[in-house]
């Protein structure tokens, strides 16, 4: 690891506990809507700027665990659903973004599953906590949902997938402006 | 908490249990893992003795059946709640409440050490001396953050604007990598063990 790589890491991923820890709070507390969102994608711009500046392997993930365990330091106390949250979004975006060796689509996919990624982790720990069972309960309110969009009935498993799809397209559009974000920052940095 | 491991294998287990088991077998092993979250930690049973925790539970059993359709349970000649789905909200509940004193007693049994420790095994080394910078750093960052909106309130007041929302985000982004530049030079100067 070298001085540059490390002072990277430990400062991204301090920007993202910051992140975490007080925005996090406030959100929550708040209980605005699409909290999840607004709390990933702004982890995925503070991720993928870090990556700009350390385009190394490893690099991403490692702001993660900064994240998580400074998350889990904070006056909040041990959290596990966020604790998760912050390790798969830091492992998802260091997948997509060492396949694709740190490219302009690669930001835009990894932003996008990034935030894409916040009503499945919802249904993930909601399933982990209630078990299966939960599921039924959301496969009514889809039903319901779809009715009230006028959507028929064998088709309402697409209203959930075109959420998904606005959230991932939201996402790759965080991404791109995270990528001239950090390309400017780096261009104003080496001047 | 001494026996993590075995608090941990429980902890494991419920999720497998509540995908598994059904009728008075289930009712008698989550019954169980309450009692004995009870009896194991001595926050986790101030936790069951709050009645908001039951309000919560209660909420979970009765906002199940509401949802969900076939009502056959009448309050004042009026189809409220459906019986099926009352006792399958029930489960949610019992299931709910269990993991949540057992997510409690898990969490209270993990040390910051051990999360360390899990990162070392993963092939970060270094994560306790990262952590350390960035918790010394934190306040740096808080302040700077302040700072940078405090002089765009100052210069024509702080109106969501995109262009500004741009410039605020941009502005974050380069005090932090500034600061990264700087603790680059410092860890040099310092040569901290790498």
């Amino acid at each position: 690891m070298n001085y540059r790589r490390f002072a990277y890491i430990a400062v991204f991923g301090g920007l993202w506990g910051v992140w975490e820890i007080f925005a996090g709070f406030v959100i929550h507390a708040l209980n605005i809507p699409l909290k999840g969102v607004v709390m990933s994608s702004v982890a995925a711009m503070i991720m993928l700027v870090g990556r700009r500046f350390v385009p190394e392997r490893g690099a991403t993930f490692s702001m993660g665990a900064v994240a998580a365990v400074l998350k889990l330091l904070s006056f909040s106390g041990f959290m596990l659903s966020p604790f998760i949250a912050i390790l798969i979004e830091s492992t998802i975006a260091e997948v997509v973004l060492t396949i694709s060796k740190n490219t302009f689509p690669g930001y835009f996919v990894a932003s996008g599953l990034v935030v894409m990624w916040s009503p499945l982790h919802r249904l993930l720990i909601q399933g982990l906590i209630f078990s299966n069972r939960i599921y039924i309960f959301y496969v009514e309110l889809l039903r319901r949902a779809s009715k009230l969009l006028g959507v028929p009935e064998s088709k309402s498993i697409m209203v959930f997938v075109a959420y998904l799809a606005i959230l991932f397209l939201f996402g790759g559009t965080v991404g791109i402006v995270t990528w001239f974000i950090g390309k400017n920052l780096r261009k104003e940095l080496e001047r | 908490m001494k026996n993590r491991k075995v608090i941990a294998l429980l902890f494991i287990l419920i999720p497998i249990f509540s995908y598994t088991l059904r009728g008075w077998v289930f009712y008698a092993i989550f019954g169980a893992y309450l009692i004995l979250g009870y009896f194991l930690d001595r926050r986790s049973s101030k936790m069951l003795k709050k009645k908001m925790f039951w309000f919560f539970v209660l909420f979970i059993v009765i906002s199940y059946p509401l949802i969900m359709p076939g009502k056959d349970i009448r309050i004042f000649g009026i189809p409220v709640l459906s019986k099926k789905y009352l006792i399958e909200g029930l489960n949610i509940g019992i299931i709910g409440a269990t993991m949540f004193v057992w997510l409690f007693i898990l969490t209270r049994s993990i040390s910051p050490q051990d999360v360390a420790s899990f990162f070392k095994k993963l092939g970060m080394r270094n994560i306790g001396i990262v952590v350390s910078i960035a918790m010394n750093l934190l306040p740096f960052m808080v302040e700077s953050i302040e700072t940078t909106y405090m002089a765009m309130r100052l210069k024509g007041g702080f109106k969501w604007s995109p262009q500004r929302i741009y410039l605020f985000v941009l502005t974050v982004f380069r005090n932090t990598a500034l600061l990264a530049e700087n603790l680059t030079i410092a860890l040099a100067l310092e040569g901290i063990e790498r």
